[in-house]
């Protein structure tokens, strides 16, 4: 151990073995990238991918469970690494959110007028609960983005083996990993791509390296069959926001994909019967078709959000990546584990595996990522006190829906929302841009204003 | 059709101009599904340069020199592309420098099939030069 935090010129060298713990997004992109990085540069390396489960069959048990939205930043940043997605992995491109208040609703159109949002399943797909379903699962076998992913990586020379790696043990030289009692080999770096869901987490933080996972909360994921042709014509390619103070809720959205709606929740002790009363608010109903009602069974998932940083994400021949590392605050999970995973393999491949390498090569991509969330926090706080106070709700409403009325318009405001909602930018850009003296100058004359008819119709009454 | 719906990006019609020759560009482009030409043209001629497929991108140069279009670009078929606005991409290749590799690795690729392509056309034209002066 003393050895492990002395050397701190660690450098993988021709026929270096990599261990990839947890094949979803974050351990994947590790690989593409730490692969192609090292054929670049004409360094030979051995990686493999350790992923018990398969994303290739329905329902919890074969998924990463999360709302599947792939943020337009990262669709981009995707794309110009080469990684395309498109259907049947891409469930449905989003081109607008539309914000569901008590007191109405607005829909914000992208600003580059395209449709750059992409949604995607983890696994699978949602386990059939009725007949119709079944009748309208798609032919097209493959449609996991998780499994998409790990293709992609296997085409960059990773091996994957399906078992799960149990314990990691540190040795003098390097770390050793082991599957059932049975040692596997001596990596020369162990990549804790895990999650937040698995007990891996506990394995690393037994190791005595320091490090700590982060804190997190509960979601509550349902997929709802609506059928095809209702999603395009109710939902089209909007996600819908809905703010309306549900008791316990914090947020809950629905995004449109293929025959289902996914219905994302976040608050305390969301139960079954929270996403049941949150279908049956008549603004929600209203939603749906006429005739549709609630059903009795429906694939639901209570997965964890990272909502705090890790402690001590690295040691020597050790980094964590991904959810187990650092996470943007409730949005762009997928895009903080590229973010941390390609952090994480440009460091490895080009400065070397040691505890300092990390510290001064991957740490400050996590780091920039949890000085970003406090400004996230606060947006959220401000997202929330707005929400409950009717006034400046109302004022918000007649700013963006004047804003989406005027193509030729900075649109200040409803960047703010979209940017905040959809997960593109930096919350510190955002929060920056959200006090604009402009903007909020023309938010506070619409205050005045709500409440100048506030008292008008009170005094025609 | 319902490809089309679902898929990203920004659909273009066969035969569509996506920009025109020496026009002001401030986006690159991915494409999604599709197939572009480019082309250049010189006096009433118009020559293909080159046609790109699924997965490659065009326009990247106007975001790196800011000068006009360097040639027209039309779309083959129904195409859908991914457009990336210069002040976005500047910003993320800020922020992750790596990101410019794969675009460096194909702008250099390029690079050595014009090189290439040169270099067969001086040989051409020295073949002819000496073809002339054996026959004069």
């Amino acid at each position: 151990m003393n050895k492990l935090k002395k050397n701190s010129n660690l450098e993988l060298k021709d026929g270096a073995r990599i261990a990839v713990l947890g094949g979803g997004p974050a351990g994947s992109f590790f690989s593409i990238f730490a692969l192609k990085l090292a054929n670049q540069i004409g360094k030979d390396i051995d990686l493999t991918i350790y992923e018990q489960k398969s994303f290739l069959n329905e329902g919890p048990s074969s998924c990463n469970m999360c709302a599947g939205v792939v943020s337009e930043s990262l669709v981009q940043l995707l794309a110009i690494e080469g990684i395309i997605l498109r259907p049947p992995i891409l469930q449905r491109a989003i081109d607008t959110y539309c914000f569901q208040t008590i007191s109405g609703d607005v829909l914000l159109h992208s600003i580059s007028n395209q449709s750059g949002i992409a949604t995607v399943y983890r696994g699978g797909g949602p386990v059939c609960k009725s007949t119709s379903e079944k009748n309208e699962k798609p032919d097209s076998g493959k449609i996991s983005f998780d499994d998409f992913l790990i293709d992609c990586a296997k085409k960059e020379g990773a091996n994957v083996e399906n078992i799960r790696v149990d314990k990691v043990k540190l040795n003098n030289e390097k770390p050793e990993i082991f599957s059932k009692g049975e040692k596997l080999f001596d990596a020369d770096l162990v990549v804790g791509a895990c999650g937040i869901n698995a007990n891996a987490v506990k394995m690393f933080e037994k190791l005595g390296i320091g490090y700590t996972s982060p804190s997190v909360i509960k979601a509550f994921q349902s997929e709802i069959h609506i059928g095809e042709r209702n999603v395009s014509t109710l939902f089209g390619n909007a996600i819908h926001i809905f703010l309306i103070n549900q008791p316990d809720v914090k947020f809950s959205a629905i995004t449109p994909k293929g025959s289902y709606v996914t219905i994302s929740m976040l608050g305390k002790n969301i139960t079954k019967q929270t996403v049941v009363d949150f279908l049956n608010n008549p603004l929600v109903k209203n939603k749906f078709p006429d005739s549709w009602r609630t059903p009795d069974a429906f694939c639901r998932c209570v997965p964890m959000i990272n909502v705090g940083a890790a402690r001590h994400p690295f040691a020597n021949r050790i980094v964590m990546i991904g959810d187990a590392s650092s996470a943007r605050l409730y949005k762009d999970g997928i895009g903080s584990a590229y973010l941390t995973a390609k952090a994480a393999a440009n460091t490895a491949i080009l400065y070397g595996v040691s505890r300092a390498a990390f510290y001064k090569h991957y740490y400050p991509t996590c780091k920039k990522i949890n000085r970003d969330n406090f400004f996230g926090k606060l947006m959220f706080t401000l997202t929330n006190t707005i929400n409950k106070t009717p006034i400046i709700r109302e004022a918000l409403l007649t700013v963006l829906r004047s804003e989406q009325k005027q193509p030729e318009s900075d649109h200040k405001c409803s960047t703010v929302l979209w940017d905040m909602f959809t997960g593109n930018e930096r919350y510190t850009d955002i929060f920056i841009r959200a006090f604009n003296p402009r903007l909020l100058l023309r938010f506070l004359i619409n205050i005045f204003n709500v409440i100048f008819i506030w008292f008008k119709n009170m005094w025609r009454q | 059709m319902k490809n089309e719906e679902s898929s990203l990006g920004r659909h273009y019609k066969d035969g569509s101009v996506i920009f025109k020759e020496n026009s002001i560009g401030k986006e690159m482009y991915i494409i999604i599904s599709g197939k572009v030409k480019i082309i250049k043209k010189k006096g009433t001629v118009e020559t293909i340069l080159a046609i790109l497929e699924e997965g490659e991108f065009f326009g990247e140069m106007s975001l790196f020199d800011n000068n006009p279009r360097s040639a027209t670009v039309k779309a083959i078929g129904n195409t859908r592309l991914l457009e990336i606005n210069q002040k976005d991409f500047l910003k993320r290749i800020s922020n992750d420098p790596s990101l410019a590799f794969r675009i460096l690795e194909k702008m250099s690729q390029r690079i050595r099939i014009t090189d290439g392509k040169i270099l067969n056309l001086v040989l051409e034209m020295k073949k002819i030069t000496k073809d002339s002066h054996v026959f004069t």
